[in-house]
């Protein structure tokens, strides 16, 4: 059914559902729209079950393009789904009404349906039988699983299984598959989506004390500045940038963008009476710790809020942990630093970083410098991949440090965020510290000479051979890892050793013994679509997705929870991750998995959960419209500075962050076992 | 967020749609960092506010009742009707044009290189709808015929390039921009279809005062 020139509008029957995007972390309100082929809704309000008049009108959030349109098949029968954006939500209704990115615009294409490019999707599952993938049942498929890592676990205990998940596909899987990994198998060997261990993606904002998603949107309204770093906020972050921050800037807000590139986001900065810090690749550290000196030699430092939140003994911090021991510093030792290192004199940090000395002096008058009457600016820092991507603790650590020295957090029109990237769905289900901290084979040394177990680098256990079933989840570690040919190539030996001849348990079994005691691996895939990784599974595991089944949660940039309906079935035998992994669990012998639902898990996390430190909760009513409730727990721990860049000869200049990237996992460590 | 505060922003939006001026400001210095020009002329970001008024939600049956006047109530098929003559469009005009219905409001222009589905000697004269397709604004205050360009919206910025089809090649549309299917016939430039759908309407035909009834009267 082509609708090139029309599409059309749903009757006031219609089921309707509220959501929120599938995509970024900004989460859209988005609702849905389902009815059935044949019938149609009229061009008049009481008509159609928009409530308007058609034409829409402009910016009034009810314009619907033939991509917000799709048809699906339910038992043999077609469905109309248009997936348009909420015109009543916060979020993506302040200057305009129902605003879209060119993402959300189109998700409706990406819904399963067998009559467009979305039929490849994985239907059955499959085990690999004489080298090649066939179907199978999901009783043999379950079982096979359950082998494989009993197979594993005879061999190498816990640590024989490695698993990789993705951080943000809704609390309810993340809860249940680490609940199978960490509780069930007990293994400490797990990885996320984008990196080989369960390591913070922002060490240096979780060390300072500085939770990474404090501010509402509405801040960027409110601000005196808005401080972009490593982000295209226009193109990758678009309804933050079109709804929110472009009302603070026509407020007076001053946008800073600080990045390598001129992009969108930098030319509106420079034209909105704004600046935009082309830094050269890899500086921020010093740029950032440059703009701190000067603040500090200008005495423009918030001394109240230094001593009020930050910690000012030596053995305070001391006591919080080899981490805090290794890289924190009080206020006295940082200004020190900052003053001694002569890399940071702007005109120094202006050779290195590319950046005029005056304008790294404006920079730290905007930011720092309180007006006559005393009144301190207030500053929104936002940063993403630009920043954390390179030199993660330092670069993170710099920026944590301009936000403690200005005092940028706990008040309206001052705070920090990630400015891109995924919405946050992970919930911790098993004992995740004591799986790490019995069993990783990973240490660190510290420079007291101190072993320290740390989170293990997964990768490196499936290249060295440790791991003997690696199970993962929703995505491409062969196609998208650091150091992904090795990866690949480690994968593709280890599991092309003895095959299964047929679908017999036993022979299942018999061959992938035989396959480990080779030093080979047995791989399960659990995906939505056949990818890279795929190729070479041995079991391959259908899951459904977003809007599909299961009712779903997890939260947005502002830390408002956003809620999902399932409205639609999955294709063919696909189950929902959540079940998967339940069914694994009980054939493994828990008891404690069998969740009928994904809203049962999420009562159980719930009801048991101590919210972490400086972690706010914004939930959401049924409709997912108004923010009705406001649970906000506030950890009672003080922040701390941070080194850096320690020495000249430090791991930023030797090019060895990778060390960095597992350092501070003794921090998951100690959160993970008291949660 | 409280609703209040929602229709604050809403209040802020509606009391300035001189929002539209500073929003545009914005656009086209953000587009191009190094122009220096203060755009003077503040495109309308809600072209269809006359909308409300012509929404004529009784033609819209499938039998449409007999009109007092005779005109046409509903189009059943696109109809052709000349708009301009190629001999009186030079590089770099701009005609605007109302296609099939009236306040469907498009643009003709002449590129000044060859186009897709151009028509003409050179292959370079086009007509596009100018109905962003993001969220309805109008892009005719910004069409640049040198660059081959319309847009960037003075709402959101996204631009087009009508060179391909209207292509969108920077913002937050998920479909180009409706290019007007143009036939010359002795000199003659008409319009004859629409490929895509326009902004806000579910079908091109319908819901409004087909043009071709209009110019009868």
């Amino acid at each position: 059914m082509s609708h090139d020139n029309d599409v059309p509008i749903p009757p006031t029957s219609a089921e309707r559902h509220s959501t929120a995007c599938r995509y970024c972390i900004v989460g859209c309100g988005y609702e849905v729209f389902k009815w059935p082929v044949g019938e149609e809704g009229g061009p008049s309000a009481d008509e159609n079950a928009f409530g308007i008049d058609f034409p829409a009108q402009a910016l009034g959030g009810n314009g619907i393009t033939t991509e917000m349109h799709t048809v699906i098949e339910e038992n043999g029968e077609e469905y109309n789904v248009i997936v348009k954006p909420d015109d009543d939500n916060p979020v993506n209704n302040q200057w305009s009404s129902g605003d879209h990115s060119v993402r959300g615009g189109s998700i409706a294409q990406t819904l399963y349906s067998p009559e467009n490019d979305t039929d490849d999707r994985l239907k059955y599952p499959q085990i690999r039988i004489g080298g090649t993938l066939q179907p199978v049942d999901w009783e043999t498929a379950i079982e096979a699983v359950a082998k494989a890592n009993e197979l594993a676990m005879d061999r190498n205990g816990p640590n024989g299984v490695g698993q990789k998940l993705y951080f943000y596909q809704f609390v309810e899987n993340t809860y249940a598959g680490t609940k199978l990994h960490f509780d069930v198998i007990g293994s400490p060997n797990w990885g996320g989506h984008n990196r080989p261990a369960l390591t913070p993606e922002n060490p240096g904002m979780r060390n300072a004390g500085l939770w990474q998603f404090a501010y509402d949107y509405e801040d960027t309204q409110k601000a005196d500045n808005v401080v972009m770093v490593g982000a295209e906020f226009y193109e990758n972050k678009s309804i933050i940038f079109q709804e929110h921050i472009q009302l603070g800037v026509q407020d007076g807000a001053t946008p800073v963008h600080i990045d390598p590139r001129q992009t969108f986001t930098s030319n509106y900065s420079q034209n909105n009476d704004g600046m935009h810090l082309q830094l050269e690749v890899g500086t921020d550290a010093v740029l950032l710790s440059s703009v701190a000196r000067h603040i500090l030699e200008q005495g423009w430092e918030n001394t109240e809020f230094i001593e009020q939140w930050t910690m000012r003994e030596r053995s305070t911090i001391d006591d919080e942990g080899w981490y805090q021991k290794e890289f924190g510093q009080t206020f006295e030792e940082y200004q020190e630093a900052i003053l001694d290192e002569p890399r940071y004199k702007p005109e120094n940090a202006a050779e290195i970083t590319g950046i005029p000395a005056e304008d790294i002096r404006s920079f730290a008058e905007l930011i720092g410098k309180p007006d006559e009457n005393g009144e301190r600016p207030n500053t929104v820092f936002l940063w993403e991949k630009g920043l954390i991507w390179g030199f993660s603790h330092e670069n993170s650590a710099a920026l944590g440090n301009l936000v403690l020295l200005t005092g940028s957090v706990g008040r309206p029109g001052a705070g920090l965020s990630r400015g891109g990237g995924h919405q946050e769905g992970f919930w911790m289900g098993g004992p995740a510290g004591e799986a790490i901290g019995e069993h990783s084979t990973q240490t660190f040394t510290t420079s007291d000479g101190e072993e320290v177990t740390i989170a293990p680098d997964t990768d490196e256990r499936v290249r060295n051979g440790e791991i003997l079933h690696w199970h993962v989840i929703g995505c491409d570690p062969v196609r998208g890892s650091y150091n992904t040919q090795q990866l690949r190539n480690a994968v593709r030996e280890r599991t092309s050793g003895p095959q299964p001849q047929s679908a017999d348990a036993e022979e299942i079994a018999r061959a992938w013994a035989e396959r480990m005691d080779q030093g080979g691996m047995v791989l399960t895939n659990q995906e939505i679509y056949p990818r890279t990784t795929t190729e070479f599974a041995d079991i391959v595991l259908p899951a459904t997705t977003w809007g599909e089944e299961s009712d779903y949660h997890r939260w947005n940039g502002e830390r408002r929870l956003r809620q999902y309906s399932g409205f639609m079935e999955g294709p063919g035998e696909a189950k929902p991750d959540w079940e998967i992994f339940s069914m694994i669990g009980q054939e493994m012998g828990a008891t404690d998995m069998n969740w009928g639902s994904a809203d049962e898990i999420f009562e159980e996390r719930w009801t048991r959960r101590a919210s972490s430190c400086l972690h706010g909760w914004r939930t959401a009513n049924s409709s997912g419209r108004t923010a009705s409730t406001s649970l906000r727990r506030r950890c009672p721990a003080a922040a701390a500075f941070l080194q850096a860049l320690a020495t000249p000869s430090s791991c930023r200049w030797t090019g060895t962050e990778s060390k960095l990237s597992t350092r501070s996992s003794n921090r998951t460590h100690r959160t993970t076992r008291s949660g | 967020m409280p609703d209040d505060d929602i229709d604050r922003a809403r209040r802020r939006f509606l009391q300035t749609t001189g929002a539209g001026a500073t929003l545009v400001l914005a656009g086209c210095s953000a587009f191009d960092s190094d122009s220096e020009e203060t755009p003077t002329e503040t495109p309308d970001p809600t072209p269809t506010d006359t909308q409300e008024e012509t929404n004529p939600s009784e033609s819209e049956t499938d039998d449409p009742p007999e009109s007092p006047s005779g005109q046409v109530e509903q189009l059943d098929a696109y109809p052709r009707v000349k708009i301009a003559s190629v001999s009186e469009l030079s590089t770099g005009d701009v005609i605007e044009f109302e296609y099939p219905l009236q306040e469907q409001s498009n643009f003709l222009t002449r590129l000044g290189e060859q186009a897709w589905d151009g028509v003409g000697p050179d292959g370079d004269i086009v007509a596009f709808n100018a109905m962003c397709t993001h969220a309805g604004c109008s892009v005719s205050g910004s069409v640049e015929p040198e660059d081959s360009r319309a847009g960037p919206c003075p709402c959101h910025y996204t631009s087009f390039d009508l060179s391909k089809g209207g292509l969108v090649n920077m913002g937050q549309a998920t479909s180009d921009l409706p290019q007007i299917d143009l036939e010359v016939d002795g000199g003659d430039i008409y319009a004859t279809y629409v490929e895509g759908l326009v902004w806000g309407y579910h079908n091109n035909l319908r819901t409004g005062t087909p043009i071709e009834a209009a110019q009868s009267n």
